[in-house]
C-alpha cells in the first residue's frame, strides 16, 4: 500500500484553504506549517503570461532522505500504509532530518523540541476510511487521497485520467522517489523543473 | 540556514582535539615535542568532553542526548560522530596512563593508533553534512576542510604546547607550516567547488583564508623569534575554524526550501 497525494495543479486556486486546514486539524502553532502553497511564476513575455501554484508537504517518498539521517529511528515509514512519520516520543530535536528533506516541508515544534510534517492526517485515515483535513476542505476539488497500488483507487484513477505527460513530480535530487503526484495540462502552464 | 553555533563549536573542538591527539603519534614517530605529549593529551580530552557536551545544546532537550547514545549503531552521521568521539578519548586515556606508567613503547604504539582515530574523528564532524538535499554541502571537499582546519588548530595548539624546543624546532616548525598549507589547500578546493553567495565572500577569504590560514602561518614563522607567536597562530586557526564552518551553515539553502520560500513571499521559476 502507498498512501499519498494527488493534486490537480488546473484547479489548485492558491486560497490557502488546506493550510488553514491542516493548521486547525492538528493544531498547528503560529508560524509554524505542515503544508504551504507556494507559486510558480509568473513567467513568459506579456501577454502571454502563466502562473500556477504549487502546494507542498511531504511528499511520502519511497526513499526517505530525512529516514536514513535519522539517529534515533523516530523519523520511519509506516510498514502497512507507506506513510513517512515522526515518532515524537523518539525525536531528539537534532533536525538532521529537517536538513536532509530535499524539499524543506518539516517543520520545527518550538514548543514540544521535536520535528513534525504532515501526516496525511494519520489519526483520521489509519482506518482506511477518512481523508485528511486539506482534502477535505480544499474548495477548489483539487486534492486527492488514496493508495496508489490500487487501480481503483481516486488517486489512481486521476493520474489514469491525465495522462503521463501531464502527471509530474517534484525533481528528485538524489533518489528519494517521491511518490506525491501533481496533474497540470500544458493548456493550463507549463511544468516547471524547479532547482 | 542559521548558524547552528553549537554544532560550529563541537565539529571545531572535536576536530581539534582528534587532530591533537593525531600530532602526539606524529610527535612520537618524529620524536619531537616529547614534553608536551602529556599535556596535549590532557587538553585534547578536554575539547572532545568540552565539544561533545557543546553539542547536546543543539538537541531539542540536553538529555536527549541518552537516546542518541543508546541508538549509537544506527550508524546514521551523528552516531558515527559519537563512535569516534568516544574511540578518542578512550585512546587519549590509555596513552596517558601508559605514558605515565613508564610503558613507552606501548604509549608510542597507542599514540600511532591515535593518529588514525583522530584524522578519523576531524573528518568525520564534516562528513556528517553531505547530503544530496544541501547543493552546497553534497561534496567530499567540505570535509576535507573541516580536515584541513582541524589539522591546522591540532598542529598549532600541539606546537604551542611544546614552545620553545631546541632540538626539534625546525622539524615542528614545517609539520606545522605543512598542517596549514593543508587547510588553506582544502579551503580554497572548497570555495572552487561551490557557490560563495554575496554574504559569505568576506567571511571565507578573509576569515578562514587569510587570518586562518595566512595569518597563522605568518605567526607561525614569527615564533622563531618569539615562541608565543605560536599561541596566537592558533587563535588564528580557531578564527580561519569558526568562518569556515559559518560560510557552511550560511551556505546551507536546501535543494528546494518550500516552507522558507513561503514564508519569505518569494517566487518560483518566474
Amino acid at each position: 500500500m502507498r498512501k499519498c497525494l494527488v493534486i490537480d495543479l488546473d484547479r489548485c486556486t492558491g486560497c490557502d484553504s488546506c493550510v488553514v486546514a491542516c493548521k486547525l486539524e492538528n493544531n498547528i502553532a503560529l508560524g509554524e506549517y505542515w503544508n504551504r502553497v507556494v507559486p510558480v511564476g509568473p513567467s513568459g513575455d506579456f501577454p502571454n503570461m502563466e502562473l500556477y501554484w504549487l502546494p507542498a508537504q511531504c511528499q511520502q517518498c519511497e526513499n526517505p532522505q530525512c529516514v536514513h539521517v535519522c539517529p534515533t529511528g523516530a523519523s520511519y515509514r509506516d510498514p502497512d500504509t507507506s506513510v513517512v512519520l515522526v515518532d515524537k516520543s523518539k525525536c531528539i530535536g537534532c533536525q538532521y532530518c529537517m536538513m536532509a528533506c530535499p524539499y524543506g516541508v518539516r517543520s520545527f515544534n518550538k514548543n514540544e523540541k521535536v520535528v513534525e510534517k504532515c501526516t496525511l492526517c494519520s489519526h483520521l485515515t489509519a482506518d482506511g476510511k477518512g481523508e485528511p483535513a486539506c482534502v477535505h476542505n480544499c474548495c477548489a476539488g483539487a486534492r486527492f487521497f488514496g493508495d496508489l497500488d490500487d487501480p481503483e483507487s481516486i488517486v489512481s484513477k486521476k493520474i489514469a485520467e491525465a495522462g503521463a505527460e501531464n502527471v509530474h513530480h517534484l525533481p528528485d535530487p538524489g533518489n528519494s522517489k517521491p511518490t506525491t503526484a501533481y496533474i497540470l495540462h500544458s493548456s493550463v502552464a507549463t511544468w516547471k523543473e524547479l532547482k | 540556514m542559521e548558524i547552528q553555533w553549537p554544532l560550529v563549536i563541537f565539529s571545531l573542538l572535536a576536530g581539534c582535539g582528534g587532530a591533537t591527539i593525531a600530532f602526539i603519534g606524529v610527535s612520537e614517530i618524529l620524536g619531537v615535542g616529547k614534553k608536551a605529549r602529556i599535556p596535549a593529551a590532557i587538553t585534547a580530552i578536554a575539547l572532545l568532553i568540552v565539544g561533545g557536551c557543546a553539542s547536546v545544546l543543539h538537541l531539542g532537550q540536553p538529555a536527549n542526548i541518552m537516546a542518541a547514545a543508546s541508538n549509537i549503531f544506527s550508524f546514521s552521521g551523528i552516531s558515527l560522530e559519537l563512535i569516534a568521539l568516544g574511540v578518542n578519548v578512550i585512546v587519549a586515556l590509555v596513552y596517558l596512563l601508559l605514558a605515565r606508567g613508564g610503558s613507552e613503547a606501548a604509549a608510542k604504539v597507542v599514540a600511532i593508533i591515535g593518529i588514525a582515530t583522530g584524522l578519523i574523528l576531524t573528518f568525520f564532524v564534516g562528513n556528517g553534512y553531505v547530503m544530496e538535499s544541501q547543493p552546497s554541502w553534497n561534496n567530499v571537499a567540505l570535509p576535507l576542510a573541516y580536515l584541513g582546519s582541524g589539522l591546522a588548530c591540532g598542529a598549532t595548539l600541539f606546537a604551542a604546547l611544546v614552545g620553545k624546543d631546541e632540538e626539534g624546532q625546525t622539524k615542528m616548525r614545517n609539520l606545522v607550516l605543512g598542517s596549514i598549507a593543508i587547510a588553506l589547500v582544502t579551503f580554497v578546493a572548497y570555495a572552487v567547488t561551490t557557490s560563495l553567495t554575496e554574504n559569505t565572500v568576506v567571511l571565507f577569504w578573509v576569515g578562514a583564508v587569510v587570518v586562518g590560514c595566512v595569518g597563522s602561518g605568518a605567526c607561525v614563522w614569527f615564533s622563531q623569534k618569539h615562541p608565543l607567536a605560536l599561541w596566537a597562530a592558533f587563535v588564528c586557526t580557531i578564527v580561519g575554524g569558526v568562518c569556515l564552518r559559518a560560510t557552511m551553515w550560511l551556505l546551507g539553502t536546501g535543494f528546494l526550501s518550500f516552507f522558507a520560500t513561503a514564508s519569505s513571499r518569494m517566487l518560483l521559476g518566474a
